[in-house]
């Protein structure tokens, strides 16, 4: 309850002294904000702490594929009974590391992310311990955790600006931009249970130069995207937070940073 | 007057400007003297040590180049009568001076001169006087030497260094231009450069800063070359060029487009087919259904153009943009429910 208090009160503050964005596009989402080759371009209510739905999951990715993305992982019991987009993974199976990473990602798998977290730290707390010591390194200062996943909660809230930040941080990691490139993947686990999946991200392969990276959606967040794409070497990074036509508006939201970069440059 | 200000009008005075000489064969028009300077000031407790330069002077006995001067001092008015002359020196800049002088041919290989002049410094009017004696020491080609030849070849030089630049046409052209007598060869070469402008590939992608004045100076007006360019884009079907710069083409471009392989050319520059389209092809489609289709592309650039009329006039900065709604939603459309349905099943 304090702990909330606090992070409420911190929020407040950290809000209160945003800095101010151009503000174009203020339908395409309650808070978007692009980057044009790593320079704010665009943003509304960039700074507000929202709901990050499986955006959380960027983290967790973070925390996972810094550490070692070798070896195996068991899949707990309150792995193998995650609600949400899941891929029905078995208590007691094994399964390698890497491969619960990919599954995280590309399919947004809420059991593959809390075997990762549990085989982590022992427990989703101290986990999530661990997550929110990571932001602040980061210097995430809208930006608290209470799930490993993205889970609906209170006081799991981001803002654009942040997870912009957090997006780079994690894309900076081999495994997680290898991982979020994907279209598609399978794997194998150690009882020989096979799990195939496509990505969660419609833009993936669809629209000229994404490279990936996240999709989000729970009731409170709505639907949620991080994005990256590059063409003739410019790179246009967006996040989407409750973005009601988040694959139409996100498409034309890249479009229009593209053509921004060609007028400026 | 203090010491270091003196001290920088005696150098002014003595540094003075060395001739360029050719150690080849010269035409031997002139007469090339070794000139030894001295400086007297009114009140100056020392004795400036003897300053010596070569100067290249007219053969028939007498140039304004016969006086040691700087860069930024004229020699004028200078009239010869028998063995002596007389002249006018004006020096600009911080060391201005001003004062008269003469010289005195004192046999074929000698003469000698002095400058009286006056100088401000620290408010105060300071009198100088310059000696001079020139001691012939060979021959020189009086043609190439003389300060007016010298002038001549460096404005040569810069002319023929600006010989293609469509940015320097204002020293070409025009009634007070530099290089008036090279103006033939300057339009020469920039008709050629705006010839080949009429290829679109060619054509200057940015021209914010592009020297069309320099073209159109030499009778290439920029319109001229911009409809040559948009016949050459037409011929060769350059749909990017003719939305950039033939809006006059547009309508048969636009009527011959296919959105399938041109999808940039559509959305942006043929709003009418581009709507027609997007009614077709785009509009109330799901984005997912969207990865087969040849129109994918087409309908990515008219999802950016539906999000700028849609937020038209609505852009401001984000202090100022709207709160968002904290109050339940409304009914959500069977769309939506739709959608939401989707989201629960495939997650993320």
């Amino acid at each position: 309850m304090l702990a909330g208090a606090l992070f409420a009160a911190s929020l407040t503050l950290a809000t209160g002294t945003s800095r101010s964005l151009a503000d174009p596009y203020p339908d395409v989402a309650r808070a978007y904000y692009v980057e044009i080759d790593g320079e704010a371009r665009w943003g509304g209510h960039a700074d507000d702490a929202m709901p990050t739905a499986s955006l959380t999951k960027l983290m967790t990715a973070l925390l996972i594929a810094e550490a070692d993305a070798d070896g195996d992982v068991a899949i707990s019991r309150t792995a193998a009974t995650e609600t949400g987009s899941r891929l029905g993974l078995v208590a007691g199976d094994r399964a390698r590391r890497g491969d619960l990473l990919a599954a995280m990602l590309v399919r947004s798998a809420n059991d593959a992310c809390r075997a990762l977290a549990d085989d982590a730290a022992g427990t989703e707390s101290a986990f999530v311990t661990r997550m929110n010591a990571r932001a602040a390194a980061l210097g995430l200062a809208n930006t608290r955790f209470a799930n490993a996943c993205g889970h609906d909660h209170d006081d799991n809230r981001a803002s654009a600006r942040d997870l912009a930040r957090l997006t780079r941080a994690a894309l900076a990691v081999d495994a997680v931009a290898a991982a979020v490139a994907r279209s598609g993947f399978a794997f194998t686990t150690r009882q020989g249970r096979r799990y195939a999946m496509r990505t969660t991200n419609a833009l993936l392969g669809t629209l000229d130069g994404v490279r990936g990276v996240k999709t989000g959606w729970t009731p409170q967040a709505g639907r949620c995207l991080v994005v990256v794409a590059e063409r003739d070497g410019v790179e246009v990074l967006a996040v989407l937070l409750a973005a009601p036509d988040r694959w139409w508006d996100s498409a034309g939201l890249l479009e229009l940073a593209f053509a921004d970069a060609r007028v400026r440059h | 007057m203090t010491r270091p200000s003196r001290h920088r009008t005696v150098r002014a005075v003595l540094c003075i400007a060395l001739a360029t000489v050719s150690a080849g064969a010269v035409a031997q028009t002139g007469d090339r003297y070794r000139v030894k300077s001295t400086f007297d000031m009114k009140g100056m407790p020392f004795q400036m040590p003897a300053q010596s330069t070569e100067v290249c002077t007219a053969r028939d006995g007498g140039s304004a180049s016969m006086v040691p001067h700087e860069d930024n001092c004229r020699i004028s008015g200078f009239e010869r009568s028998g063995s002596k002359s007389r002249f006018r020196m004006e020096c600009s800049g911080k060391e201005a001076m001003s004062g008269e002088g003469e010289t005195e041919q004192l046999g074929p290989d000698a003469y000698r001169g002095s400058i009286r002049a006056l100088t401000q410094a620290d408010g105060e009017s300071i009198e100088m006087t310059i000696r001079f004696e020139g001691t012939r020491i060979g021959a020189c080609d009086y043609a190439t030497e003389s300060p007016e030849a010298i002038g001549k070849a460096m404005v040569a030089q810069t002319c023929e260094s600006q010989i293609d630049s469509a940015h320097a046409w204002k020293m070409f052209v025009g009634d007070k231009a530099t290089c008036a007598g090279s103006r033939a060869k300057y339009c020469a070469n920039l008709v050629r450069q705006a010839d080949a402008l009429v290829d679109p590939a060619k054509f200057p992608a940015q021209e914010i800063g592009f020297p069309w004045q320099g073209y159109e100076a030499c009778g290439r007006p920029r319109a001229t070359i911009v409809a040559k360019a948009c016949n050459a884009a037409q011929a060769s079907a350059n749909l990017d060029f003719i939305g950039a710069q033939c809006p006059a083409l547009l309508g048969p471009a636009c009527a011959a487009a296919d959105a399938r392989v041109k999808p940039g050319f559509v959305a942006q520059y043929c709003p009418e087919q581009a709507r027609a389209l997007a009614a077709q092809q785009c509009e109330g489609r799901g984005y997912t259904a969207m990865s087969t289709s040849p129109y994918r592309d087409f309908c990515s650039r008219q999802a950016s153009r539906r999000l700028e009329e849609r937020n038209a006039g609505r852009a401001g900065d984000e202090d100022s943009a709207q709160a968002p709604a904290d109050a339940a939603p409304a009914k959500p459309s069977m769309r939506e429910r739709l959608k939401g349905l989707k989201d629960r099943l495939g997650g993320g």
